[in-house]
C-alpha cells in the first residue's frame, strides 16, 4: 500500500485494515495524518450542542404564527386503507348533525338556553360561561382546544382504520366547525363580552368535542 | 396512549429516571398547550430549544446570518405541524430532520441561484453574519468547518458532530449514500490539511 492509499482509506474512515495498520506502523507521515483525523473527530464530537444565537429570535417567529390553533384540522397521515368501517362512517354522520346544528345557530344568531344552561349545569369550562369577561372567555376556550387536540391526536394515531371517504367526510366537517368558530370570534371581537356569541362560541366548541369524542371512542 | 403518556405513568421508568420523565411530562403538557394555540407555551419550547436548532443550522450553513433565520423558520414551520407530533421522541428530536431539512433545501436553492449568477461555486463573497462565540478549544475546527464547502460541511457536521448515519443523512437530505460517504471523505481531507497547517 501506498500514501495515496493509506490517505484514502484514512480519509474514508476505513481503519479497519491490517494493510493500512502495517503501512502507517513504517510511514511517520500517514501516521501523523491519521493521529491528526481521530483528533479532528473528537474536536468534531465534542464540539458544544448549543450556541446562542447573537440576537433574539423569538420575536420573529412571534410575528409569523398564524392565530388559528395549528391542530385545529386533523393532518392525516398519507397512507391510508381502503377499509370502510359503517361504525367510523356512522360517527363520520354524528359528526355531520353537530356541524349543522352548530352552523344553524350561527346562522340564526341565537342561542339555545336550555343547551347552554344544560353545559353549565355539566361543570367543567361551561361553568365559566355566564358573564365571562375576555380574558375568562380566551381560557375557556384554550382549554377546549386543548381537550380537542388531545382527541385530535387519538384519531390521528389510528386514522389508518378510517376508510379514505370517512377520513375526508370527517377533515371536512372539521374545516367548517372550525371556519364557523372564526367567524363567531370576529364577531366577538367585534362586540367584546356579547353573552349570545361567548354561549354560542362555547356551544360550537362542545359539539366539536363531543363529535370529536364520538369519532375517538368509535376506533 | 403515546409513548411519553406511557412512560409518564409507568412507574418502572419513574423510577430510573424520574427526573428525565419529568421534563418529557412537562414537555407534553407544553405542547399540548402550544397545540390549543397557546404562543406562551410554545415560547417556552423555542427557549429550550433554540440553542441547540440554532448550533445545527449555523454548522450546516457556516453562515450566522442564515442559520438565524433558518432557525425562525423551523420554529415557525414546527408551529404550522404540531398537530403532527406525536409525542413518542423528544420535541427536539422531532425538530432535528425539520432544521435539517430547511438548511439543505436552503443550500440546494442558494447554490442554484449563484450558479445563474457567478461563474465559480466559491461563495465567500457572501456575508457570514458575525461568528457566535465559542470556547476557546474549538474556534479553529469551528473556523475550519465554515471554510469547507458547503455539501462537505453539511454531511460532515451531521456525521461527526450530530452523529447521524450516512443512509440517515441520505434520508434526510435526498443525496445519495454514496454522495454523503464522499462528501464525508471530502471534508475529511480539507480539515486535515487544513488543521495541519
Amino acid at each position: 500500500m501506498n500514501c495515496e492509499d493509506a490517505l484514502d482509506r484514512i480519509d474514508a474512515g476505513e481503519t479497519d485494515d491490517a494493510a493500512l495498520r502495517d503501512h502507517v506502523a513504517a510511514c511517520a507521515g500517514c501516521r501523523e495524518a491519521l493521529v491528526a483525523l481521530e483528533r479532528i473527530g473528537a474536536a468534531a464530537r465534542a464540539l458544544p450542542q448549543e450556541v446562542e444565537p447573537g440576537r433574539d429570535l423569538w420575536p420573529g417567529i412571534a410575528a409569523r404564527l398564524a392565530p388559528p390553533a395549528p391542530a385545529a384540522v386533523l393532518p392525516f397521515r398519507a397512507r391510508r386503507t381502503v377499509a370502510f368501517a359503517p361504525a367510523t362512517l356512522a360517527a363520520a354522520a354524528v359528526l355531520l348533525i353537530a356541524l349543522t346544528a352548530a352552523f344553524t345557530a350561527l346562522l340564526l344568531r341565537v342561542a339555545d338556553p336550555v343547551e347552554v344552561a344544560s353545559q353549565a349545569a355539566a361543570g367543567g369550562v361551561a361553568r365559566a360561561v355566564a358573564a365571562m369577561p375576555e380574558a375568562s372567555v380566551a381560557a375557556a376556550e384554550a382549554e377546549y382546544v386543548a381537550a380537542q387536540a388531545v382527541l385530535l391526536e387519538r384519531i390521528h394515531a389510528r386514522a389508518d382504520e378510517l376508510g379514505p371517504d370517512t377520513l375526508a367526510t370527517v377533515e371536512t366537517n372539521l374545516k367548517v366547525i372550525d371556519a364557523a368558530l372564526d367567524e363567531i370570534r370576529a364577531a366577538l371581537g367585534r362586540s367584546p363580552g356579547n353573552p349570545a356569541l361567548v354561549r354560542m362560541l362555547t356551544s360550537t366548541h362542545r359539539k366539536k368535542l363531543d363529535a370529536l369524542q364520538r369519532v375517538a371512542t368509535s376506533l | 396512549m403515546s409513548a411519553v403518556l406511557s412512560a409518564a405513568l409507568s412507574p418502572g421508568r419513574a423510577a430510573i429516571a424520574p427526573e428525565a420523565d419529568d421534563a418529557r411530562a412537562e414537555e407534553r403538557r407544553l405542547v399540548d398547550r402550544a397545540r390549543g394555540g397557546d404562543v406562551a407555551a410554545f415560547e417556552q419550547l423555542y427557549q429550550r430549544n433554540v440553542r441547540r436548532i440554532f448550533a445545527l443550522c449555523w454548522r450546516m450553513t457556516g453562515n450566522a446570518t442564515l442559520a438565524e433565520e433558518l432557525t425562525q423558520d423551523t420554529f415557525v414551520r414546527a408551529w404550522e405541524k404540531l398537530g403532527g407530533f406525536r409525542g413518542e421522541s423528544a420535541f427536539s428530536s422531532w425538530l432535528y430532520p425539520m432544521a435539517v431539512n430547511l438548511a439543505h433545501s436552503e443550500r440546494r436553492s442558494r447554490t442554484r441561484r449563484v450558479a445563474r449568477v457567478m461563474p465559480t461555486d466559491d461563495l465567500t463573497p457572501f456575508d457570514k453574519g458575525t461568528a457566535p462565540r465559542a470556547p476557546e478549544a474549538s474556534v479553529d475546527l469551528e473556523r475550519a468547518l465554515a471554510e469547507l464547502p458547503d455539501g462537505a460541511r453539511e454531511v460532515f457536521v451531521l456525521h461527526e458532530v450530530h452523529g447521524y448515519k450516512h443512509e440517515e443523512i441520505a434520508a434526510l437530505t435526498g443525496i445519495a449514500t454514496g454522495t454523503s460517504k464522499a462528501q464525508l471523505h471530502r471534508a475529511r481531507r480539507l480539515l486535515r490539511t487544513t488543521l495541519a497547517g
